[in-house]
């Protein structure tokens, strides 16, 4: 699923970043990087804010939507 | 540098400050230097290279300081982070200085494992170490030094604590040979650095070329074009990174730093007690960024602030407060209160005045007493002589200049002080705005609202990354217009940079609260109102260029868009007060300096003929210049050569329109009066003022920003066009309201053809991009 359809509050894992080189590269520079976890803490019809590594990052819907992640197993936590 | 032998004892030490956006750099910039440089609650405030120079007599220490744009890594995004990196490369600074956010440490540390690939001295500054604390989280400093291979320093830049431990520990490491370190430069991408780094010549960036090459940095890979085939061949022969991440070199790199910092330095923030589950700022921001309610909160506190900021009527207390309750206040209460009666109708004098008109009020008393205008009455006595007698002494200088020569009362009084206090009586309702968003700004609220602002700026075809740089341009165009670089694509930064003027400035202002106040008398407007109304007005504008800007480029799609949301704090008054001081500065510099000279040459203009003869002002060479173009301004409704004055002479500073008024009429109701403008012809005149091109200052700043003279030639252009055609618009529709159908008309047509336009352009562009 795509960033926006996870669950707000829980923890997701970041499995692909589908967008075009320049803007992963920053997603990757600012700690969204595929295998990370990140939680989603706002969706504004699709506009997003998600906390990744003790940090807020705000992206609109241009960007969430390439990002895609999956749930974590319960055990895993 | 007082004497020579100072110079000789202490070498000087260059040192750049390097380190992620908002993680205090130019806080601890300013606390070095003593600079004052504006520090605010968002990425991306410092957009240019800065310099101060840190002493410490006693331990004979002096250290240039350049203070760098924040960025995330070596690998540039925008304009102001390529600043950063060019630098950093350049080999100028003799020691770096890693300032690192201790509550953020794992994303800053990302930034500090690439820059030990560059073989400089380097010392890590541990900044917000206090903060850091307060959460209940430890770090172990010497653990992380000892880790990264390099000093590392706690401090609080902000309560200036460890800074001489820190500059001590930068001496030492001035010229030390520091050995590069790669963390990821085992594993999987040993080979390939490397082999990489074989190819490349001695240098102190040898290990950070190689490692940057093998992710395919794009400037690099340009300054080695000519082994570029040996590099692809030694990157095709990673069979585990072909693999494991697809080929994909960037992705592995960025990947195994991750990696590696969590393993390495995982275990060395320590808890001592739980962690909360939401944070303050967590729960805050589920109500400001909420998606109905945010933008509802946001022009609420606006509302606010320009309530605070302009309104005559605070907090509406006159709903409650009877009328006629302060008709019989003295001078002082007359401060506080409105104490306009009108007995007949029993109403007014039941106004409170808001913080900012009070102010505004306090200056203008004062510039009664230092300037009020000598008032003499002529009367015919019985033996047919006129007489004069003086009804009222004046102030200070008409006092003291009354038996001058006229010429001498008149550049004294007409010119200098009528120009320079007219601007100064808007300064302090100027500086309480200021001084409220600069407030919301430092608490780190205005990065929210980019955020919440994108998904309506898209629909103009920008993305909320303009808003803070539009905002900035409400206090002044010049800092607006530079802020633009933060913003990634092209054309939204052109965009940008040509609706900036737009955004009423703070020089702009006096000249709304001057006309308000005279429409208020001759045809009882709310000047509240009338003010807001400027600026809604400059708005609108926006908005619709912002449209036919993104038709005519044929642009579809979203632009991404990126940012991190500080933590709130609450706002630090020393760094509120020094912006607003900073620009108090400003101001009273300018009305001092060019202001001041202005009106001189003004008054000279407006009272002499081209043979050097005072005369009056209808034959004076203003009169006769600015009348070659009367007919230009007709269509707009002010075709009298004082308007024409007073808005040309604003492209030297905005404050000009009204201290020319002052010069030219005496007052600005005066003004109004004489020239027999109408009502429309006065909106229009505004509305003129705050579309045209901008002042010098603001024209200079979009050139640089440009880098081209054609695209400012353009951008001039579009301001005056822009102006022209909105000002004949309200002018005509003011006067034969039945012309709004032929307007209505006009801009649907304009429209139109600018959506055919885009879509001839998008069906080109059809096969190259069709990206929603």
């Amino acid at each position: 699923m795509i960033i926006s359809q996870a669950p707000i509050g829980a923890e997701v894992r970041v499995i692909e970043i589908n967008t075009d080189e320049k803007t992963r590269n920053r997603l990757q520079n600012i700690g969204i990087i595929a295998g990370c976890d990140v939680v989603l803490l706002q969706n504004n019809f699709g506009d997003v804010i998600v906390k990744v590594k003790d940090c807020r990052i705000a992206l609109n819907k241009g960007v969430a939507k390439y990002v895609t992640v999956e749930a974590k197993d319960e055990k895993q936590k | 540098m007082k004497n020579k032998n100072d110079v000789a004892s202490a070498p000087v030490i260059k040192l750049a400050l390097a380190g992620n956006p908002n993680c205090g750099k130019t806080t601890l910039f300013n606390a070095l230097t003593g600079a004052t440089a504006h520090v605010g609650n968002w990425s991306g405030v410092t957009v240019e290279k800065l310099e101060g120079t840190y002493r410490d007599k006693k331990n004979d220490i002096r250290i240039d300081i350049v203070d760098l744009p924040g960025i995330y890594s070596l690998s540039p995004y925008s304009p102001e982070e390529i600043i950063s990196r060019d630098y950093l490369l350049s080999g100028d600074a003799d020691v770096i200085l890693n300032i690192v956010d201790a509550t953020n440490l794992e994303r800053n540390l990302y930034l500090t494992t690439q820059l030990i690939e560059i073989g400089m001295p380097i010392v890590v500054a541990l900044n917000m170490v206090d903060c850091l604390k307060a959460n209940g989280e430890r770090i172990d400093t010497q653990a992380l030094s000892g880790k990264l291979g390099v000093p590392v320093v706690e401090i609080s830049a902000l309560k200036q604590k460890g800074l001489k431990e820190l500059m001590q520990t930068v001496k030492a490491q001035r010229g030390v040979q520091r050995a590069a370190i790669s963390l990821i430069a085992a594993g999987m991408l040993k080979d390939s650095i490397d082999e990489i780094m074989l190819l490349l010549g001695e240098s102190d960036q040898r290990l950070f070329e190689s490692v940057k090459l093998v992710e395919g940095d794009k400037a690099l890979l340009q300054k080695y074009a000519s082994i570029s085939k040996r590099i692809e061949q030694i990157k095709n022969k990673n069979q585990q990174v072909q693999e494991k991440f697809n080929g994909d070199f960037e992705r592995c790199v960025a990947s195994l730093r991750y990696d590696c910092i969590n393993n390495k330095f995982g275990n060395i923030v320590t808890r001592e007690s739980d962690k909360p589950a939401q944070s303050k700022s967590d729960k805050a921001d589920k109500i400001l960024t909420h998606k109905i309610w945010g933008i509802p909160i946001f022009l609420a506190i606006i509302f606010a602030v320009f309530h605070i900021t302009f309104s005559g009527n605070f907090l509406y207390l006159s709903l409650v407060i009877p009328n006629g309750s302060f008709k019989d206040a003295n001078d002082v209460a007359a401060l506080f209160v409105d104490t306009e009666y009108d007995e007949e109708q029993n109403t007014g004098a039941d106004r409170l005045k808001s913080p900012g008109v009070f102010l505004q009020g306090l200056v203008e008393a004062f510039s009664d007493i230092v300037n009020g205008e000598r008032v003499v009455e002529e009367s015919v006595d019985a033996e047919g002589n006129v007489v004069e007698s003086v009804v009222d002494e004046g102030g200070w200088i008409p006092r003291l200049l009354k038996d001058a020569p006229d010429w001498a009362y008149g550049i004294v009084c007409d010119g200098i002080l009528a120009g320079v206090f007219g601007v100064l009586t808007f300064v302090p309702q100027i500086m309480v705005l200021f001084v409220f968003l600069t407030i919301l700004e430092d608490t780190g609220y205005m990065a929210r609202v980019a955020f919440i602002m994108d998904r309506a700026f898209r629909k103009i075809g920008l993305s909320g990354k303009s808003f803070m740089p539009l905002l900035m341009c409400f206090g002044c165009a010049v800092p607006g217009i530079m802020a633009t670089r933060t913003i990634e694509n092209d054309r939204e930064r052109r965009s940008t940079i040509l609706l900036a003027p737009f955004f009423s400035c703070g020089a702009k202002s006096p000249i709304w609260y001057a006309f308000a106040a005279v429409l208020a008398s001759t045809v009882g407007w709310n000047a509240e109102l009338t003010v807001f109304g400027v600026y809604l007005i400059g708005i609108l504008v926006a908005m619709i260029a912002a449209l036919i800007l993104k038709k005519l480029s044929g642009q579809k799609g979203v632009t991404p868009f990126i940012m991190e949301l500080p933590a709130y704090h609450t706002p630090q008054f020393k760094s509120v007060g020094i912006h607003i001081w900073h620009k108090l500065k400003h101001y009273l510099f300018r009305a001092g300096t060019v202001i001041a000279a202005s009106t001189i040459v003004l008054w000279y203009l407006r009272n002499f003929n081209f043979a050097f003869r005072m005369v009056g002002d209808s034959e004076s060479i203003l009169a006769v210049v600015g009348g070659w173009f009367e007919w230009l301004f007709v269509p707009l409704g002010f075709g009298d050569w004082r308007y024409i004055v007073a808005a040309v002479t604003g492209l030297i500073a905005k404050e000009e329109v009204v201290s020319s008024i002052e010069v030219l009429a005496g007052s600005v109701e005066n003004f109004v009066s004489v020239s027999g403008v109408s009502t429309a012809g006065v909106i229009s005149f505004m509305a003129f003022n705050l579309l045209t091109v901008p002042c010098m200052a603001a024209v200079g700043a979009a050139a640089g920003e440009f880098g081209s003279a054609k695209k400012t030639a353009l951008a001039i252009l579009f301001w005056i066009l822009t102006s022209y055609l909105v000002s004949m618009i309200i002018y005509l529709v003011g006067t034969y309201w039945w012309t709004a159908f032929i307007f209505a008309a006009l801009i649907a047509a304009i429209l139109l053809t600018a959506h055919i336009i885009e879509k001839k352009k998008f069906k080109n562009k059809a096969e190259v991009k069709v990206d929603d």
